[in-house]
């Protein structure tokens, strides 16, 4: 349970850090966090010559809000986005998200960037940035590259960065005041890895719902929006407990999920309904889930 | 290999490791601080619990040279016995909160966290912040209420 040789390299600056980076892509791991890739690698499954830690790269931490949208660096700590009053105010389905990711002291390291960069299909950031229409800046030594969600997640733990590339910033929209949100997802034992996640975001046109956001993570290779439940809501107004149930009934029936030994399609599309019906619950409450 | 120095329980200490070499293993094989103990090594038990510039965090996913010129706290640096228990390992004496001992200094480092950032948790708060530490032999029941114990030692007004 120890991890294999390699060499660390500490650059200090996001320039010194993309130099290093360009010299070998193809033989350097990024360390944010550490948090997701270490055990990897203390079990060995990742084995890399360098690792580029960039834990020292002051200028890619912080929390900012400007023309619509939270900019988050990316190596921001995932507990320093949970207590921030900035994010709080701009994306509290980010922050509401945040809480649920593992424990206090892997958030105290964990980071913001790291965990969309892992790209886990189940997770909850990737979930709630979807739901947020987020873009992520990727860098390299040569230029840069705004993609969306949709681009940038590409299947179960992988991404769309390329070797010379890191990904930077992360900008999350920030909803019109009085827009509604909520998160859910079905856990085993809190904090640990969930079985299915689900983010709602709802914003008012008059009294009718727009920019619905209906995004599930596990079900499928990346956190999906679901577009049948979205169209269900638009231009609707209301959210009865009749709607909910409507809505969350659709949810269950528009993935399609792989089946497995441990959780079988029935039981996943089950699932699926669920967190949908609560994280739209929550959406009622404004935000507060189970 | 990397020449590091990292303030170990207020005390600097130099060392020379791979660069492999996680935090856990520096404590435990290079500075005979073993009290920091080895669980699953992949941060999903918390037995390996530091504060690193008092916070806590999951010593075997840190490298060494990654704590070089940041300060840690290990479960030697809390407290003595007999005389100096930190008010949390006062209250695992207290309240038998430990059987084997194994998950104890993780927890306790745990706790110490939580108090410091909130003097008066509900019990729903301390089981939710020691939910990344795994106990096998206790139930946990002793461990909160080794908790609450030193909570309300330390903190005269405590209301719970």
């Amino acid at each position: 349970m120890k991890p294999a040789t390699f060499e660390l390299l500490q650059p200090t600056t996001r320039s010194e850090a993309l130099s290093a980076l360009a010299e070998a892509p193809d033989e350097t791991v990024i360390l944010a966090g550490g948090q997701s890739l270490v055990p990897l690698m203390n079990m060995r499954f990742v084995t890399a010559g360098r690792v580029l830690d960039l834990n020292g790269v002051a200028d890619m931490v912080g929390l900012e809000r400007a023309n619509g949208t939270l900019s988050v660096g990316a190596m921001t700590r995932q507990r320093d986005l949970e207590l921030s009053a900035v994010a709080a105010e701009a994306c509290p389905l980010l922050v509401h998200a945040q809480r649920y990711v593992g424990y206090v002291s892997t958030r105290y390291r964990g980071t913001v960037g790291g965990t969309i960069a892992h790209a886990d299909t189940v997770a909850q950031v990737p979930c709630a940035a979807v739901a947020l229409d987020a873009r992520m800046l990727l860098e390299s030594a040569q230029g840069q590259r705004w993609l969306g969600t949709e681009e940038f997640f590409v299947g179960n733990l992988m991404n769309a960065r390329e070797p010379e590339e890191m990904l930077t910033e992360i900008r999350f929209s920030v909803r019109q005041t009085g827009a509604r949100f909520g998160f859910a997802e079905f856990v085993r034992k809190a904090g640990d890895f969930p079985l299915v996640t689900a983010a709602v975001s709802l914003e008012l046109d008059g009294d009718t719902w727009a920019r619905a956001r209906v995004v599930v993570g596990g079900a499928a290779p990346t956190p999906v929006r679901l577009a049948e439940c979205e169209q269900m809501l638009d231009g609707r107004s209301g959210l009865g407990t009749e709607r909910i149930a409507e809505v969350a009934a659709r949810a269950g029936g528009s993935v399609s999920p792989p089946d497995s030994p441990f959780v079988s399609v029935a039981y996943m599309r089950n699932l699926v309904g669920v967190v949908v019906r609560q994280a739209l619950e929550g959406a009622v409450s404004k935000g507060e889930t189970s | 290999m990397k020449q590091i120095e990292i303030t170990v329980n207020g005390e600097r200490r130099r060392g020379i490791v791979e660069d492999r070499k996680l935090l856990l293993d520096f404590l435990r094989d290079d500075l005979h601080l073993t009290g920091t103990h080895a669980g699953c090594e992949h941060g999903a038990c918390g037995a390996c619990t530091v504060l690193l510039d008092g916070h806590a965090v999951r010593s075997c996913l840190l490298f060494s040279a990654q704590a070089e010129g940041h300060e840690v706290t290990t479960i030697e640096g809390v407290g003595s016995y007999p005389d100096d228990l930190h008010p949390v390992q006062q209250g695992f004496w207290e309240k038998h909160g430990l059987q084997c001992g194994f998950c104890t200094p993780g927890m306790i480092m745990a706790s110490i966290d939580l108090l410091n950032e909130n003097p008066d948790p509900t019990d729903g708060e301390i089981r939710e912040r020691l939910a990344g530490n795994i106990c096998r032999c206790t139930g946990y029941v002793n461990i909160i209420a080794a908790v609450r114990h030193a909570a309300l030692a330390s903190n005269p007004t405590a209301t719970r």
